[in-house]
This record gives C-alpha cells, sequence and structure tokens, in this order.
C-alpha cells in the first residue's frame, strides 16, 4: 500500500492510497464547516440537495441511471461530524476500470459525476430551487424521526442530548426536526457558498493504482476553491462529574428497555498519539467476544443479548448500553459500572494480548478493505492531518501495558443514567 | 485417502475455488486469495424451518427456535470455557447465525493462526455439551434477543407480510422461537437435534484466503469424526398456491408507516429454472422499483417514499416469493403504485435498455462481494446453498434477457398470491 499526503493549496489537501489488490476506488471530497444547529440542518440538507440533481444531470433518474451505467457507481453523500464542526462529505466508489465488461471508463465517470454534483448544482435565479428543497426538508424530517425504529439508537441519541444540554454549540448530526423549516433557499445557497469559500477541504482517494487522474480532479476542485486558513476541530472541554448521578427516563411503545449509562470521557480527542490506548481500552470493554461487558453483563450474568458502547471522544463523552428487562434494571447498572470500575484498577496480561492480537488482525482486515481503509484515513485526516500509517498504529498496539489501558479508562465516569422505558403495542 | 480435488475457474473476474468432499463426509470449498486475512463458515444444513422431520421412521416436532438455541449454546466447551475465548487467544473473531435452512458457524483470523482456528471451529461444533444449568443461562439471553427483535419495525413487518403470504412454511416464524417456545428446550433435546442435524454429511465447510487443501484436509482428519452419518427427512408442510391472508397492519412506536409487499411464487420445484429465474426476477425488481426507476425516483421526488427502498427475489429449498419493502406516509397510495407497476409490466413487457442496465448492477455486486476473505467466503456459501456455481454468475446474468424475465413475471403474478402488510404509528 502506496500513501501519499498533497498539500495542494492552502487549507485543501489530498491523501492518495493505492494498492494493487483493491478492486474497488473510492473518492471524497468533505468540507469542515461551522457548529450550531443551524449548521447542523444546513450541512444534512446540502448533503441532500446537492445529491439530488445538478445541471449535467438534471433530475434524479438521470443521475442514478448515470451511476448505474458507471456499474452500480454509489454516490453517498453525508451529514457527518468532527466535534462540533459539521462535515458535509460526497463520496463516490466504483468498480475499478478493469472489470468494466465494455471499455465503460468508470472512474472517469465517477470523477465527472463527483465534481458535478458539488460545483455545478441547477441554481434558479442564483438560489438553490425551492421545490427540491422542500421535498429534501421532508426527507430529512423522516430520517431524523426514523431513528426511533432503532431502539438502540434513539435511546443513545436522547441520552446524548441530555449529557450536552446547556451546551449551545452542539447540535446531533442531520440537525433538529423544529431547526428544519427556518432554512430558505437563501440560507442554505448562502451556506453552500460559506462552504466553497472558507472550509478546510480534505480530498482522499483509495485506487488499485495512481493515474494521475485524482492529482487532475483536485487540480480541477483547487480551481474553484481559492486558499483559506486550514481548520481546526472544535471539540468538548473535559466536564468533571458531580458526584451525583443525574436520571432521565422516557417512555415508548417497546417491550424492551434500553438502558445507557453516560459517562464525561477524556479522551483527548485531538492527540492522536493516544488513540491506540483508547483502541484498546475499548476492545477489553465492549469490542470483543470476550469483552467485560460482554462476558460479564450478557454471559455470566444473563441481563441481556447485547451490551456494547459508543465513545464520542469529541465529545468527551462514553456511553455504554444494553437492551434489559426492566427488573433487571439495577443489577445492569451495577454490574455496567462494576466492570467499568475493575478496567481502571487494573487488567490481565492476558486481557491486553487476547484483546491486542484481536485489534491487530483487525487492523489486517482494514488494510484489504478499499472502505475501511478510506474510512480509517478519513477519521484522521481534519486532525493536524495524518501522522500514522494503519502498518504504524498496528506496531504502537504492541508497546501498550496494563497501566496504559488503565488511563484511558480512569476518566470515564458514569455522570447519567437513561432509560427508555417500554408499554406495549398492539395488534389489528 | 487423498479427496478429489476439482478446481473451478472464472475467466472474466480471475477467480477459482476448489472443492472435494472430505472421508468423513463434510463437502468442503475453498476460494484461496492473497488476503491478508482468512475466514471459514462451517455450516449444518439445519434452520429455523427444521423443527419438524423424520428419523429413524419416526416423526419429531421440536420447539420452534431450537436450531437457534442450539447455534448460541455450541459454543460452549467441556470444561464450562467458550469457543469464543478460545478463538479470542489467536486473536480470530469468531460468530454465529441462523436461517431458515442452515446454521453457520465461522471465524476470521490472521493467515498465520488460520489452521489452529480452524481446529477449534470444528472441534466444538462437532462436541457439544449442555447441562441444565447453562441452557438455562442461555435461555435468559435469548428471551432477550426475541424481545429485541419483537421491538424492530423492520423485523416484524417482514414477519407479518411472511404470515399473510405462507399458512403452514415455517418461513412464517422467527428463527429464535418466542419466550415461550423456548421454555420448553432441554439439553436432552439440544443433544437430540445435534446427533440428527451435525452429522458430517450435512455440513459444508468454506474457506477462503490464503488456505492449502492439504494443510485443512489434515486438521480435519484430525477433528472432524468419521461416524454413521444420521439419516433424516425434512417434513415441510403443504403449502396452497394462494396468500394465506391479503394484508396485515400492525400498530408499533413507529415514526412513519413501513410496508412490505411480497407476491408468493408456488413455482419452486424445477431447480434450473429456479436459478435462471431468481437472477431474472432480481433484476427485474431493481429496474421496476430501484432507485433509477420510476417508481421510486417519483414517489420519492412526491415525497411518498423516504429513504432507501428493497425490492428482490427471494428463495430457498421450499419456498420463493417476490418482495418490495420500505417506508411511506401513504403505504396505501404505494401499495396502488406497485400492483400498478406489476400489471403493466406484465401487460406491455419492460425497456430492454433499462433493463441490461440493471444488470451492470448485479454484476458489480458480484464483484464488489470478492472483497475480502470473509465477503468472498459468505458469497461462496450462499451460492452453494442455493444449488449454484458462483463463478458461473456472470455468464448466466449475461445470457438472461428482459422477455424471460417478463415471462417469470407473468407465470408468478397473480394478485390472490400477493399480500401487503404495513406497520402504522400507534394511534
Amino acid at each position: 500500500m502506496d500513501i501519499k499526503r498533497i498539500n495542494i493549496k492552502e487549507g485543501i489537501n489530498l491523501t492518495v492510497i493505492t494498492d494493487k489488490k483493491f478492486k474497488t476506488d473510492i473518492t471524497s471530497v468533505a468540507f469542515l464547516c461551522g457548529y450550531g444547529a443551524e449548521a447542523a440542518v444546513c450541512s444534512a440538507l446540502l448533503t441532500g440537495v446537492l445529491s439530488r440533481c445538478c445541471i449535467k444531470y438534471p433530475s434524479l433518474m438521470e443521475l442514478n441511471r448515470t451511476l448505474d451505467g458507471l456499474y452500480d457507481a454509489q454516490l453517498v453523500s453525508d451529514a457527518s461530524r468532527r466535534g462540533f464542526n459539521h462535515v458535509p462529505t460526497f463520496t463516490v466508489s466504483s468498480l475499478n476500470n478493469r472489470y468494466s465488461l465494455d471499455k465503460t471508463d468508470i472512474r472517469g465517470g465517477c470523477l465527472d459525476v463527483l465534481y458535478s454534483i458539488i460545483f455545478e448544482p441547477g441554481l434558479k435565479n442564483g438560489y438553490f430551487d425551492n421545490k427540491i428543497l422542500q421535498s429534501e426538508k421532508l426527507q430529512l424530517k423522516d430520517a431524523i424521526n426514523g431513528i426511533r425504529n432503532s431502539r438502540s439508537s434513539y435511546a443513545i441519541r436522547r441520552c446524548t442530548e441530555a449529557l450536552m444540554a446547556g451546551q449551545p454549540l452542539y447540535a446531533p448530526r442531520l440537525g433538529r426536526p423544529e431547526d428544519i423549516d427556518g432554512v430558505t433557499p437563501a440560507v442554505l445557497t448562502g451556506f453552500y457558498r460559506d462552504m466553497l469559500k472558507n472550509s478546510s477541504v480534505e480530498i482522499l482517494s483509495v485506487s488499485s493504482d495512481d493515474d494521475g487522474r485524482i492529482t487532475e480532479f483536485a487540480a480541477r476542485l483547487s480551481d474553484m476553491l481559492g486558499e483559506r486558513k486550514p481548520g481546526t476541530v472544535l471539540t468538548q472541554e473535559y466536564k468533571m462529574p458531580g458526584k451525583r448521578i443525574k436520571r432521565v427516563s422516557e417512555q415508548a411503545g417497546i417491550s424492551q428497555d434500553v438502558l445507557c449509562v453516560g459517562c464525561e470521557y477524556d479522551g483527548s480527542s485531538e492527540d492522536y498519539s493516544r488513540s491506540a490506548e483508547r483502541t484498546l481500552f475499548y476492545e477489553i470493554l465492549f469490542q470483543n467476544p470476550t469483552s467485560y461487558l460482554f462476558e460479564n453483563v450478557r454471559e455470566k450474568l444473563s441481563l441481556c443479548y447485547y451490551c456494547s458502547a459508543l465513545p464520542m471522544i469529541d465529545l468527551k463523552k462514553l456511553i455504554i448500553y444494553a437492551g434489559i428487562d426492566r427488573k433487571n434494571a439495577k443489577r445492569a447498572e451495577e454490574e455496567i459500572k462494576k466492570q467499568l470500575d475493575l478496567i481502571k484498577r487494573g487488567v490481565s496480561e492476558d486481557d491486553i494480548n487476547r484483546c491486542r492480537l484481536a485489534l491487530k488482525n483487525d487492523l489486517l482486515a482494514v488494510a484489504d478493505s478499499p472502505s475501511r481503509t478510506a474510512a480509517w484515513y478519513a477519521r484522521r485526516a481534519f486532525y493536524g492531518g495524518i501522522t500514522e500509517t494503519v502498518q504504524e498504529f498496528s506496531a504502537k498496539l504492541d508497546t501498550l501495558k496494563s497501566e496504559d489501558v488503565q488511563r484511558a479508562a480512569s476518566s470515564a465516569v458514569p455522570s447519567l443514567v437513561f432509560t427508555m422505558k417500554g408499554g406495549a403495542d398492539s395488534e389489528a | 485417502m487423498k479427496p478429489e480435488i476439482k478446481e473451478h475457474k472464472d475467466v472474466v473476474t480471475g477467480e477459482r475455488y476448489l472443492s472435494f468432499k472430505h472421508k468423513s463426509g463434510v463437502t468442503v470449498l475453498i476460494c484461496p486469495n492473497t488476503y491478508s486475512t482468512s475466514c471459514a463458515v462451517y455450516t449444518s444444513r439445519c434452520g429455523g424451518g427444521d423443527s419438524k422431520f423424520e428419523f429413524g421412521g419416526k416423526i419429531y416436532e421440536t420447539p420452534l427456535g431450537i436450531a437457534h438455541f442450539l447455534e448460541h449454546k455450541l459454543f460452549e466447551t467441556e470444561d464450562s470455557g467458550d469457543a469464543f475465548r478460545l478463538f479470542s487467544q489467536l486473536g480470530a473473531d469468531s460468530n454465529a447465525f441462523t436461517s431458515h435452512q442452515a446454521t453457520s458457524y465461522t471465524f476470521t483470523s490472521s493467515n498465520d493462526t488460520f489452521y489452529e482456528s480452524l481446529k477449534i471451529l470444528l472441534d466444538f461444533v462437532h462436541k457439544p455439551h449442555f447441562t441444565v444449568e447453562s441452557v438455562e443461562k442461555e435461555r435468559g439471553i435469548i428471551e432477550e434477543e426475541i424481545k429485541m427483535y419483537a421491538d424492530s419495525p423492520d423485523n416484524r413487518v417482514y414477519y407479518e407480510l411472511m404470515r399473510c403470504l405462507y399458512k403452514n412454511n415455517g418461513v412464517r416464524y422467527d428463527v429464535g422461537g418466542t419466550v415461550q417456545s423456548i421454555s420448553e428446550i432441554t439439553p436432552e433435546l439440544l443433544y437430540f437435534c445435534h446427533k440428527v442435524f451435525y452429522c458430517p454429511s450435512n455440513m459444508v465447510l468454506i474457506a477462503a484466503g490464503n488456505v492449502d487443501a492439504d494443510k485443512m484436509i489434515a486438521v480435519m482428519d484430525e477433528v472432524v469424526p468419521c461416524i454413521k452419518n444420521s439419516r433424516f427427512k425434512r417434513i415441510r408442510p403443504d403449502e396452497p398456491e394462494d396468500a394465506y391472508r391479503r394484508g396485515s397492519k400492525l400498530y408499533m412506536d413507529v415514526s412513519e408507516p413501513l410496508f412490505c409487499f411480497g407476491i408468493k411464487d408456488p413455482d419452486i420445484k424445477d431447480t434450473r429454472l429456479m436459478r435462471r429465474k431468481s437472477v431474472a426476477l432480481s433484476v427485474l425488481a431493481n429496474m421496476l422499483f430501484g432507485e433509477s426507476s420510476s417508481f421510486y425516483c417519483d414517489l420519492y421526488e412526491k415525497g411518498l417514499l423516504s429513504g432507501d427502498i428493497d425490492a428482490g427475489y427471494f428463495y430457498g429449498d421450499d419456498h420463493a416469493y417476490f418482495s418490495v419493502s420500505g417506508e411511506s406516509r401513504k403505504p396505501y397510495a404505494v401499495k396502488k403504485r406497485i400492483y400498478e407497476t406489476l400489471e403493466k409490466a406484465v401487460s406491455d413487457g419492460v425497456d430492454y435498455e433499462s433493463f441490461e442496465l440493471a444488470k451492470k448492477i448485479f454484476y458489480a455486486n458480484y464483484v464488489y462481494s470478492m472483497q475480502n476473505s470473509q465477503a468472498v467466503a459468505y458469497t461462496l456459501l450462499s451460492f452453494y446453498q442455493s444449488g449454484d456455481d458462483m463463478l458461473k454468475y456472470p455468464k448466466l446474468l449475461s445470457g438472461i434477457h428482459a422477455p424471460f424475465a417478463v415471462s417469470c413475471l407473468k407465470e408468478m403474478y397473480k394478485k390472490e398470491r400477493s399480500a401487503y402488510a404495513v406497520v402504522s404509528p400507534l394511534k
């Protein structure tokens, strides 16, 4: 695997990763935008509006049929978040040209679609088409409200909102439904122009070979984008939790409760030199089938089917969650806290070796997969550039000891327990 | 005695795999490659639909969910340890899953630890260890799993459709069973089902990665028992041609309605035809209802469809159906459009060019499924289970055209065979 990092111009970077074994080409363009409620909904709406159509492909059907013709090329417009910043990201992935059966230039076609949807939107009188915007507002409301259908995801979202209450810079990744109606074509167009003018830009390419076309593509993008200040991700300060655990609950028409133990957690997000110890801590806490939560809360005590966790290092939070029977709620909460405390007191050499091996094997699988490779490097790009390869990160795991895991775990302190409590559904 | 190893090759994509029968009776498929990890999947043809069977001249009916319960319990080893921990010592990632017709146990490991991991896999699958206490403990975990799926609107709307389409077939039941049915499961029942369904001749082992056939055979010789294979006969209930019920509506705590439309296909006996038909109807489903169709784009633009839509043709050894599912604030307006779209295709045929375009999607998905050892192993298993040769797929796909797909649709489509299930928000 070959990795090249090129500074195109101030605030615009290109990362080119090539490996002969990849069958897929992936190219993404990510814009580091602002924060707060309006930025969140504008980022989410913009990704929807831009991927609906453009001058070259004036309808959803024409755009989608073009992608089908490029051997099912996938255009994914994603509103992601780094810290408080919202990051509209446009990604196209497709088969490598060598798999084309009819000499279609898949790679060229994909780069062309990506360029067109970002830079050549079909504006009306200088603004986004209100009809398309209204339709995407409806889609966004459905997407936000639809999270309720995934019970654990919804409980995590509600727990995060409770943990982040009073922090005006925070907004969920897709924004909040109540902020959607206020976005007019003028507001969204203003957000779009500001994104092109001021946002820090990361271009990432993962493919089997570097035929120079990605550099040409980046130069084309660069012509449309002036110099800008390199962006930095704004993150939450670590908040020392109080002694009392806050309790929040919500009723839902479900048969199994969802318990979330929300922790304040100093993951030092901007410091990637500490990411290896954090990763090993997660493996030992919840990711491995022999993790403390899986082996004890589920396997030994039969309190749940799933017990996992979601670290949000940029927000300095860690949420542990489980689907439980109401009668087991207290016991499950106690056991979760107990397992966290046990790790803080130190883990065995066997725990370290087992989980380290699992992580190292998983990193081998990352290097086999173009999409996982792209995700691994894209996650790091806005945090001071890409400072280490997957292989270097893997080597770093070899040096870790129990005290490193203890240090990574030590700041995780439960501060809020959120429970989504069930009622019953009915049949007609 | 070394088995005869057959090599299969695809000249278009350059993929190849090997197949042979191990002396124990296990069928083995190996897809060698140069990825950094290797994967093995060991599958018993024992799934959620196998609760009724004939064995030793007697008919048995076991509780719903027993295949899935067995999947959970086999990970426990003789010394009250568990196989997860053994895999973990090698850094291998292990898992298992149960479907209507099979149960699979799998691991992904580094190439260095593949054969050691394989030994663990084969060993725990063939050495069951159940006690009253451990079965009781597992029951609690599985009950929570059943409740989790009961809260999943996607799962509920799917099974509502299955219960509409099928009157007797086991696909109408969740593979996990119910809290009531699993309460009847005992260690004795688990041992009995293991004896019947986990005999080597009912197993297939698939491996993908930097794997050598001779080394695999050596591990299998050491671990897989050469026992007398049990003879059992699946009992599949008779099933009427028409849908059992034409519709169902369930209320759950959801943000907007979910819908699942289906047509039952009773014509499943000709296995050669099934291969061609399943590809043709899958492509047609994508063309008529996928994201480039006028059906999808029009309803999306009008705000009548939210997000993605799933459309396809699915079949197993005793059932087949065509389905379209998604989310809509007006599910009955979508229902009307589904019927109109199908009836127009049946009466007027479909556009040749659009059909050929949709075929490109299926070819691409085939190549995408060869991206790492785990994906290759799962793809190989999926083709094997439907009686297909994975490497013949590109040729099969290229030989299927719109008129054949429309003729399959005409054969299958009858309103009386169709049903529509909806999960609506609580009133």
